[in-house]
């Protein structure tokens, strides 16, 4: 009966001790964030890069911005050009670059999304959201910038880093490969 | 001196060593079962004990290793930067900096290696130091910073500073 009592009192001492280092070993280390992962980071350096290469914009007529041009001034002008009602999709080809532009800088197990709202005296506004929208629920790290908007109004840009899913295992020798004849 | 001799004999009589034995052997499997929970019991606790002092020692080891790449990452995004912020640099001027100097002073007797690559508009490793050698390191801590420098083809350009120290 001793020994048992003993043999008790042993798993419930070894039991506390490998939940204290389980915990020690979950328990994030520091408040330190890696560059490529910190949103305020990627988006600081995003908005004073240029855009790299030229961009064709269908407006009605052909726009051609500038690979020298500074991020953050495109996106005025394209905020600019949606709130006065240019249509969202000649602007593909300038956001494609700028969704290009952070799956670059972004680490990649995390996903990015830009979502920018305008905000004037009467309210708020999406207008923007780009390639889609970010999802409303698990972890997301976020970080925003306010840009000069159209007539006294402003824009909020916010940076939202979501994890990206995982890619799908494919089964060892299941065909998917076509190595050709 | 006959009479002494038999009782002597008597006493060191083969069945009496016999049954003494027999009690003993039978005493020590009845205490068996007794036996193994004690023992395991105790190799529970020790292996325990041994496994959260090895977590919480690589922990600690992690959190400083950590330390010692965020700082090393600060310090070279420093001097390239320089004191001021909102200046772009050149990347020219970023490869001609001793950072891996720098980065050697300050984590003395620790291993590392530090690259600095142009993620945008062009993918181009612009220098790494030193050379990697073969084999990993069993605990490694990586760090990373971005800045903007300005290209020889106008463009202001994203760099990222990677450092990984063991």
């Amino acid at each position: 009966m001793d020994a048992v009592v003993f043999f008790v009192i042993a798993m419930a001492i070894s039991s506390m001790l490998f939940y204290y280092a389980k915990a020690e070993a979950v328990q994030t280390p520091s408040g330190m964030r890696d560059g490529q992962s910190d949103p305020e980071a990627i988006l600081r350096v995003f908005l004073c890069a240029s855009l790299g290469e030229e961009a064709v914009l269908d407006l009605g007529r052909e726009i051609h911005v500038s690979g020298n041009s500074e991020i953050a001034e495109c996106l005025k002008i394209e905020f600019d050009a949606l709130v006065l009602g240019a249509d969202p999709g000649g602007f593909n080809p300038l956001n494609d670059r700028l969704v290009q532009i952070l799956e670059a800088i972004c680490n990649p197990v995390l996903e990015p999304h830009l979502v920018a709202i305008h905000l004037f005296d009467r309210g708020s506004e999406k207008i923007l959201s780009i390639p889609s929208e970010p999802p409303d629920s698990g972890t997301r790290y976020a970080s925003s910038a306010e840009l000069p908007g159209y007539e006294g109004s402003s824009y909020l840009l916010m940076l939202i880093l979501v994890p990206a899913p995982l890619p799908e295992i494919l089964p060892v020798g299941a065909g998917y490969l076509d190595l050709g004849p | 001196m006959l009479h002494v001799v038999v009782r002597i004999h008597h006493l060191s009589s083969p069945s009496l060593v016999m049954k003494r034995d027999t009690s003993g052997v039978a005493g020590f499997f009845e205490d068996l079962p007794v036996l193994m929970f004690v023992l395991a019991g105790t190799f529970m606790i020790v292996a325990s004990a041994v496994y959260a002092s090895e977590s919480v020692m690589s922990g600690e080891k992690s959190k400083e290793l950590e330390y010692l790449a965020n700082r090393s990452a600060d310090l070279v995004a420093s001097e390239v930067l320089g004191e001021r912020s909102g200046i772009v640099v050149t990347v020219g001027s970023v490869c001609s900096t001793r950072l891996s100097q720098i980065v050697k002073d300050f984590l003395e007797t620790r291993n590392f290696c530090m690259s600095i690559v142009i993620v945008h508009p062009e993918f181009k490793l612009l220098c790494q130091v030193p050379e990697p050698s073969d084999g990993l390191p069993k605990h490694a801590c990586s760090a990373s910073r971005l800045f903007n420098a300005l290209t020889d083809e106008g463009y202001v350009a994203i760099l990222v500073v990677r450092l990984l120290a063991w």
